[in-house]
């Protein structure tokens, strides 16, 4: 077990890294986040930068555990409404308006009475994490029944959304199961060496997909300006007229 | 949520039912993933496979245009050079240099002639212009040529032929009026030539969008998928006229036989929004 110690430190460090992957890609790119979906992605992969260097800086700088748990629950909620607002633009659901306002103000409800009922600062509710991965595993599984039925004229391997949500049903299905056993198990070093293992195996996987999905959108979007430039002839140069 | 909380206890072996359910459930978004790609690309070829068809009809109408429209101007250009040609040139030959020379009798004879044989050779040049396109199309509309076309039919005492137009108050176009009797005129052909039929019926009706016209026959007719299949063999040019002339019209024909099995019918579907 001690062995293993230097090596999930590792890990850990690499995820960190990874989750910074989407962030530093989108920003090379970021005259061509053009839709409004790939814009709230845009915010989406911002926010996760900016609060996981806030939770760096509270664990590794301040060392307030109390603090950065405060992060992950502020970052989870922007995670939710985000992403909402994500599945909002990409799916055509009549009553999308609806289900995601209402889902994203019972979650927000929920989280603030899972702080307030939490025994003390110190402690971790994964509750919110289960319910969160429930809710998108559906809304994802849905997006490509509607992806099924509807979109037929543009390769699905070709878009941007195709790429998120299978980083995002991965991320969420892969650590389903896990949170809904962190509640009990966490106290346990073997089990909190498996979580580490599997939570950083499976975040690595779904920054990669997030980067390879800003990079499917800025092939995309050159495509398509290049079959909307006009064809250059030069019809100066012929003028039966001039003289 | 209730599973949560049976799950507070943590009983022993709770560790495998995790791996197995994290396994199980990134196994499940795996398979979701591969059947979204897979079910993707077959419906895309089936599409392709579609339109690749599409296209082969496309071409086969065209060239069946092309071919039709070749056919016509030879046999124009036979009537002119067979017909009319050597009457005018007959006529010349009465209006030669000697005419001057000869007897005011036989003169008069002579002009006589000429003017019999240009009066032919205009006959000659109207009928190919009516059959071009029929005046009486033209001046009276769809409903009177076809009736024109249907006495000339009953007429020859073979078959027994009856047109009745139940609302045409309003004309079509006259471009869309002439693709129509062609249409109806091939239609009629192929039954007199190939159905043995005993009567031949055409009824027309209209609602506020589309006009429709009916033939009932009683000989030996196709049904739709014959009608399809015949479309695209290489032989035959009538059939695919009258499917590029009905997809000139934007209209559909069906092709059917009656549920008795006693006659078969032919039912033309025209817009009347013109796209002349």
């Amino acid at each position: 077990m001690k062995k293993l110690i230097p090596i999930l430190q590792n890990l850990i460090y690499t995820t960190y890294l990874a989750e910074l992957l989407p962030f530093s890609t989108s920003l090379f790119f970021l005259k061509k986040i053009q839709s409004r979906g790939a814009k709230v992605f845009f915010f989406y992969v911002s926010a996760l930068a900016f609060f996981l260097c806030l939770s760096v800086y509270f664990k590794f700088i301040q060392h307030d555990r109390a603090q950065q748990l405060l992060v992950n629950r502020i970052f989870l909620l922007v995670e939710f409404a985000l992403l909402a607002k994500y599945y909002y633009y990409q799916l055509q659901y009549k009553h999308k308006k609806t289900i995601f306002l209402s889902a994203t103000l019972g979650f927000l409800f929920y989280s603030i009475f899972d702080y307030l009922t939490v025994k003390s600062p110190q402690d971790f509710s994964f509750i919110p994490l289960v319910i969160e991965c429930l809710f998108f595993a559906m809304v994802i599984v849905y997006f490509f029944y509607e992806k099924i039925q509807f979109n037929l004229s543009i390769p699905i391997l070709h878009t941007s959304e195709f790429w998120v949500s299978v980083a995002f049903l991965l991320y969420f299905s892969g650590n389903f199961f896990l949170f809904l056993f962190s509640k009990s198990m966490f106290s346990n070093p073997a089990f909190k060496a498996q979580y580490t293992i599997i939570y950083s195996s499976i975040t690595i996987i779904k920054d990669v997909l997030v980067s390879v999905a800003i990079l499917v959108n800025v092939y995309v979007n050159n495509n398509q300006n290049r079959l909307n430039n006009p064809i250059d002839i030069d019809l100066g140069t012929f003028n039966p007229l001039q003289k | 949520m209730i599973f949560l909380q049976a799950t507070t206890g943590a009983p022993p072996g709770s560790n495998y039912i995790m791996l197995l359910g994290t396994l199980g459930m990134v196994s499940l978004t795996l398979g979701i993933v591969f059947f979204v790609i897979f079910h993707q690309r077959k419906v895309n070829r089936f599409n392709l496979d579609l339109k690749k068809l599409e296209e082969e009809k496309q071409q086969v109408l065209l060239n069946a245009s092309i071919k039709f429209q070749e056919e016509e101007r030879n046999r124009i250009a036979a009537d002119l050079h067979d017909d009319v040609g050597p009457l005018l040139a007959t006529a010349r030959l009465y209006l030669n240099e000697n005419l001057i020379n000869q007897e005011p009798a036989a003169q008069l004879q002579s002009i006589l002639s000429a003017k019999q044989i240009i009066d032919d050779a205009i006959q000659l040049i109207r009928n190919i212009s009516h059959s071009m396109m029929p005046p009486t199309l033209k001046n009276f509309g769809l409903e009177s040529a076809m009736s024109d076309l249907f006495q000339k039919i009953n007429g020859s005492g073979n078959i027994n032929a009856s047109v009745r137009f139940h609302d045409y108050r309003t004309r079509l176009k006259l471009e869309q009026e002439l693709l129509i009797f062609r249409i109806i005129q091939e239609l009629v052909n192929n039954i007199i030539k190939h159905s043995n039929a005993g009567f031949i019926h055409l009824t027309q009706n209209a609602n506020t969008t589309h006009s429709y016209f009916r033939l009932h026959h009683d000989g030996h007719g196709i049904i739709q998928t014959e009608f399809d299949r015949l479309n695209h063999v290489s032989t035959g040019l009538g059939l695919k006229n009258i499917a590029s002339r009905i997809k000139v019209l934007n209209g559909r024909i069906l092709f059917e036989i009656d549920p008795s099995h006693t006659y078969y019918k032919v039912t033309l579907e025209i817009p009347k929004e013109s796209i002349f």
